[in-house]
């Protein structure tokens, strides 16, 4: 702490001195003016004294001159009087004040000095000189010896006397006395502070000390000590605070020895602990590596698993639309149907391996919440209606038409908790209840009428790998991932799901996820009525909720009879006919060509796909324009479709003829395998090697698709989409599918920073990419199988020599000890061998890339000459003319 | 200044003692042994007391067996007893108190007990003391200490003009050329008095009222010093102003006078009727004028037996 000289405040000798000199000060200045005042009084009356002694005299002298005019003796006496030494003049008045006699020096009587007036017996003042006047009275003589009364006052004066004083001298003694009482005031005063300063500083010094000591102490200083010079009460105190210092020395060294005690057993668990956190990061590597290795491995076995199955699907497709007998076809349909099981539980692999390494990615977009959900249902729907399990997709009217949110992870949700309704109800029906809960959330109730779960299995139902029992992975397959898969998806919304279920009696899985609504419910879009006729209460609550939104009217028939009625009472404006799978098919085509012949509005029928195939007859659909075939259960689209198209058509082939597409692509003869496929398709491309490519391409034309290489030279395509994609730029908006050989781990992660529509990995699937390229572009129908097998057109030879190329390259960058670039060569190869499934090739492409990827560049110049050696071979198998 | 108290006045008055004594013894007259003489101040001045003082002294003298009792309050005082007044406001009272009574009156002018006899008939049958010593007894000492003077002058005031006759043929029984003016209340003394001093070997002057003395013994005196003219005065006070010397009637002489009545008094059982003059006088000079004139005067008791033998020389 800091003492200022100035602060009174803060400065205690200051306040001190103050204390002890200001009254000094006060008293010495009143009493210097007092003894000035005094001492200019004492001259000024010594002054009158003399004066009035003076006048007094000539006063009673005068009188027998001035009561006999005797102006001679008057000059006289005032000349003789006038040269006394302070006496300036004497003037002589008569009884009417007029001056008889004047001595020489007598001031000239002015405005000040009016001689006419009495001036009265008290001396006036005026400039230099003070004025005295007396009056000059007879004295009377006392000469009786027995006077019976004293002498009264004289009556009248004889005249008047008037002395003037010369006030020079006393004027000179009274600065004189002015300096002299300053001068011994000053003298007192400077004596009286020193004095003050003197015991103020004996006071206070040991006060600062004692302060001092207790700043010091409170600093941590305690080995301060305050002195004792004294025997007064501040000694008293300073050996007060000494003890107290003591006290706190002693107790700080007792805490230091405890808490130094302490440190040294923290310490020593913190060694050990430290050790512990050791073994336990050691084993948390040694986990991770083998999560790692784990995640690696089933992504590896997953895609491994995918080659074979794709092969098998293709081949087995080939084969039943070759041959002629209906059994033989039906093995291959089970052939594919299995293949199809295996891929899904590959996807529910690869997926769940997503989940759990965060790998998954979705970016929140607004989305179209019935087509969603609708075209989920309807994907799973078939599967059941071969079962004779009737799917059932009822949302509410009240449910808005667009959300904003996670469409993907919506729709996975729906596929595994519909694929598992389906999965385990060999019969009855699967029910998806779509509604808005209390506060506003998104409710999706699936029911079923399946085998149900036990109570004891429905806590662990949601974990992965867990189905009720090994009875039922018998029995139904799978890999139990499904539910936690679902269950993944719905936390990562925000929502909760929730299960009710009894044994042989079916379940209900109820999810509730917060989506951020779009727009409100729609209002009904055609006026007039709408019969529906179905059989089945589930499938006209269904129809009564999907036709709220397009009609004001849905009236339902669950009888023939009921609608036979209302054809006769009424004029509908459409009629939708539900076929139930519990009614036989020649029993409804019959009810349904007496409807025929009956109405010629609109009529909607609905019926499972496999039907409509398998027993409706060609000339119906023909002849009946006015009847649109909706497979079961069939979207709002559909219906909107169907009402507003009068022109009947068959199912038709999509179109993409037209549609814009941009290919940046580095690698040739990945390059020239997607150019080849859209332009089977009609699509109208430009082709780009790099992503500064299709950054000039963006600047110069609008496409419908951007199909986006990511690993490509220069710029990688999601440092293209970044610049594509900033605000205002031609391409900003348009849907990007993005093509990649490695979707688990890093390009997942770039890809979070740009707008992607779709991502495939390659080898991509064709359908896959020709469905997207369908939905971006906002067309709709049928794939058609011709734009399929474009690798079989494709010329052999550079595709082998691209490989041959490839290898050559990661080689080279290998010897050079650049990883960077052989992963990059690497990465292309495992794309490109991956188009024509080459067994070996492809396995050996795949291990390399890993290889190079981890580093291993000894190994994968190992595999690099099997590499070589096996791409020889099959390109002496593939090219030779005997093959 | 000198005072002579044994003038001729304290020789008289052992005489006048032994007369009364012997007088007593031979008449066989009765004698009022159980009267008491009842003296009534008019205050507590000193001179009133110092007569007071002198008759009781004298009446010890004459009469030692008689009481006599000083007052300054009238009492109820016995038919018996003698009443002897000191002072003019003590006769008033007196004679308030008891009127048909006689009673003897000292110290008073006889102007005032003109006055007062003007005022109260009955007065004339008391018996009273003139305070005042007559102008011949002035004149006397005039020619006494200025035996060479041939002028003399005198102011009189209002009161004491009546004199204006007597002191004229006094002085000019004396061989003084006088010269006389009288003064009013209005005139210039010194004008008035100024070519009466320059005009006199000697002045004389006669008591007036107070105020009038007072006015003029001022200018009487400072003129006659500057003229060197000696100045006769009726008062020791005159003298100690500055007169060469005065002739009057001190205490002891009007306590003596007193006492001398009371015994004729109680011998006679009378008081001599009206005024009665002064008997004894008192002589005082003041050497330092007369040094200051050139003046010697005679030592006192040479100068007191002159003047009393001059006294009784006078016609």
């Amino acid at each position: 702490m800091k003492f200022s000289a100035l602060d009174i405040r803060r400065n205690l000798q200051l306040r001190l001195l103050l204390i002890g000199s200001l009254p000094l000060l006060l008293i010495t200045a009143l009493l210097t003016a007092y003894s000035i005042h005094g001492r200019h009084g004492d001259i000024l009356r010594k002054v009158e004294e003399s004066g009035a002694r003076m006048i007094d005299y000539l006063s009673h002298t005068v009188d027998f001159a001035l009561y006999s005019s005797n102006l001679a003796q008057l000059k006289a006496m005032a000349e003789s009087i006038a040269a006394v030494p302070g006496i300036r003049g004497v003037i002589f008045l008569d009884r009417q004040r007029r001056v008889m006699v004047s001595s020489t020096a007598f001031p000239a009587p002015g405005p000040d000095l009016d001689l006419t007036q009495p001036l009265g017996t008290a001396a006036r003042e005026m400039r230099d000189v003070l004025i005295l006047e007396r009056g000059v009275y007879a004295v009377p003589v006392e000469v009786d010896d027995y006077p019976a009364t004293t002498a009264g006052p004289p009556r009248a004066p004889l005249g008047w006397v008037v002395i003037a004083m010369d006030l020079t001298e006393a004027r000179r003694a009274q600065h004189a006395t002015v300096v002299s009482s300053i001068g011994i005031g000053a003298g007192v005063l400077g004596t009286a502070l020193l004095m003050a300063l003197v015991l103020s500083r004996s006071v206070v010094t040991p006060i600062r000390d004692l302060t001092n000591t207790v700043i010091r102490l409170r600093q941590g200083n305690l080995a301060a000590r305050a002195r004792t010079t004294t025997r007064d009460e501040l000694a008293h105190l300073a050996a007060g605070i000494n003890h107290l210092a003591d006290s706190v020395e002693r107790s700080q060294l007792d805490l230091q020895q405890q808490v130094a005690q302490a440190t040294r057993d923290l310490s020593r668990t913190l060694d050990e602990l430290r050790a512990k956190n050791q073994e336990l990061e050691i084993a948390g590597e040694r986990a991770e590596t083998a999560n790692r290795a784990k995640t690696d491995f089933l992504a590896r076995m997953s895609h491994e698993l995918r080659t074979p199955l794709t092969s098998i699907q293709g081949f087995v497709r080939l084969l039943e639309r070759d041959l002629q007998n209906a059994a033989d076809r039906n093995y291959c349909h089970i052939i594919d149907q299995a293949s199809v099981s295996l891929l899904a539980m590959i996807d529910d692999i690869l997926e769940f391996t997503k989940l759990q390494v965060g790998a998954e990615s979705s970016r929140a977009e607004p989305f179209d919440v019935l087509e969603c959900i609708e075209d989920c249902v309807r994907l799973l729907a078939p599967a059941a209606h071969a079962k004779g399990v009737e799917v059932y997709l009822d949302i509410h009217p009240a449910v808005p038409a667009h959300a904003f949110g996670h469409a993907r992870w919506l729709r996975q949700i729906l596929a595994n908790l519909v694929g598992n309704a389906v999965k385990f109800t060999p019969r009855g029906h699967v029910l998806v209840l779509c509604g808005l809960g209390p506060a506003g959330d998104f409710s999706i109730t699936v029911s079923d009428t399946g085998v149900g779960i036990e109570p004891d299995q429905q806590q662990q139902i949601f974990a992965a790998f867990v189905q009720a029992d090994t009875s039922i992975a018998r029995r139904f397959g799978g890999t139990g991932l499904g539910l936690a898969i679902a269950r993944r998806h719905v936390e990562l919304l925000g929502g909760t799901i929730e299960l009710s279920s009894n044994p042989d009696a079916g379940s209900d899985f109820r999810v509730s996820l917060p989506l951020q609504w779009q727009s409100a419910a729609t209002s009904p879009q055609h006026a007039g009525q709408v019969l529906v006729y179905d059989t089945d209460a589930l499938g006209r609550n269904s129809a009564r909720s999907l036709l709220q939104r397009l009609f004001d009217d849905a009236h339902m028939l669950a009888t023939f009879d009921d609608l036979i009625d209302a054809m006769t009472d009424t004029t509908p404006a459409a009629l939708v006919i539900n076929w139930s799978l519990g009614e036989p098919p020649e029993r409804q085509l019959m009810s349904l060509r007496h409807v025929l012949e009956e109405l010629r509005c609109p009529i909607i029928v609905q019926l499972p796909l496999r039907t409509l195939h398998e027993t409706i007859p060609r000339d119906l659909i023909d002849n009946h324009p006015n009847v649109h075939w909706l497979g079961k259960p069939a979207g709002i689209r559909d219906f909107v479709a169907a009402l507003t198209d009068t022109v009947v058509r068959s199912p038709g082939h999509a179109d993409l003829s037209g549609i814009q597409v941009l290919v940046a692509e580095d690698n040739d003869f990945s390059r020239l395998l997607l150019t080849t496929l859209l332009e089977r398709t009609g699509c109208t491309h430009r082709a780009v090697p790099d992503g500064l490519g299709a950054i000039a391409a963006c600047g110069e034309q609008k496409f419908d698709v951007i199909l986006m290489d990511i690993h490509m030279p220069e710029i990688t395509g999601v440092g293209a989409l970044l610049q594509i994609q900033q605000p205002g730029m031609l391409n900003a908006a348009t849907p990007v599918v993005v093509l990649t050989a490695d979707q688990l781990l890093d390009e997942g992660r770039e890809l979070g920073r740009v707008r992607v529509a779709r991502v495939l990995g390659k080898p991509y699937d064709e359908r896959q990419l020709l469905e997207a390229l369908l939905q971006l572009s906002g067309r709709t129908g049928t794939l058609v199988a011709e734009w399929f097998g474009s690798g079989d057109t494709m010329p052999k030879e550079p595709y082998f020599d691209e490989i041959e190329r490839l290898v050559s390259r990661t080689h080279d960058f290998l010897a050079d000890a650049d990883l960077g670039s052989a992963r990059e060569a690497c990465h292309q190869l495992a794309g490109i061998v991956a188009v024509y499934r080459l067994g070996e090739l492809e396995k050996l492409a795949r291990i390399l890339h890993a290889l190079v990827r981890v580093g291993d560049a000894e190994r994968a110049s190992a595999i690099l000459i099997k590499l070589r050696q096996e791409n020889f071979a099959v390109r002496r198998r593939t090219c030779s003319p005997t093959a | 200044m000198r005072e002579t108290g044994y003038s001729r006045g304290g020789r008289h008055r052992l005489r006048t003692a032994w007369s009364f004594l012997l007088l007593f013894l031979c008449c066989g007259a009765p004698f009022q042994a159980d009267a008491t003489v009842r003296l009534l101040l008019a205050g507590d001045m000193p001179y009133y007391q110092a007569t007071a003082d002198s008759l009781q002294h004298h009446l010890r003298l004459l009469t030692p067996e008689t009481v006599v009792s000083v007052h300054t309050q009238t009492g109820n005082w016995p038919e018996e007893d003698i009443l002897v007044s000191i002072g003019a406001q003590a006769l008033t009272d007196l004679r308030a108190r008891y009127p048909d009574r006689p009673a003897l009156h000292l110290f008073v002018t006889s102007d005032f007990w003109r006055e007062q006899c003007a005022r109260d008939p009955g007065l004339g049958n008391n018996t009273a003391v003139a305070l005042d010593q007559p102008p011949q007894r002035l004149l006397q000492l005039a020619r006494l200490l200025m035996p060479e003077a041939r002028t003399l002058s005198a102011v009189l005031g209002p009161l004491s003009r009546k004199h204006d006759a007597a002191l004229e043929g006094g002085a000019t029984a004396l061989g003084f050329k006088p010269l006389i003016d009288v003064l009013k209340p209005d005139d210039n003394p010194i004008a008035r008095l100024s070519p009466l001093i320059k005009a006199a070997q000697v002045v004389v002057v006669l008591p007036d009222s107070a105020d009038f003395n007072r006015a003029v013994a001022n200018w009487l005196l400072q003129l006659s010093f500057r003229a060197r003219i000696p100045v006769i005065g009726f008062s020791r006070a005159y003298t100690d102003a500055g007169a060469l010397a005065s002739v009057y009637s001190s205490p002891e002489n009007i306590g003596q006078q007193g006492a001398e009545l009371v015994t004729e008094r109680l011998v006679h059982g009378l008081f001599p009727p009206g005024l009665q003059p002064p008997r004894y006088y008192t002589l005082t000079t003041n050497a330092t004028v007369a040094n200051a004139l050139g003046i010697a005067l005679p030592v006192a008791a040479v100068l007191e037996s002159r003047y009393a033998a001059a006294l009784r020389e006078q016609p």
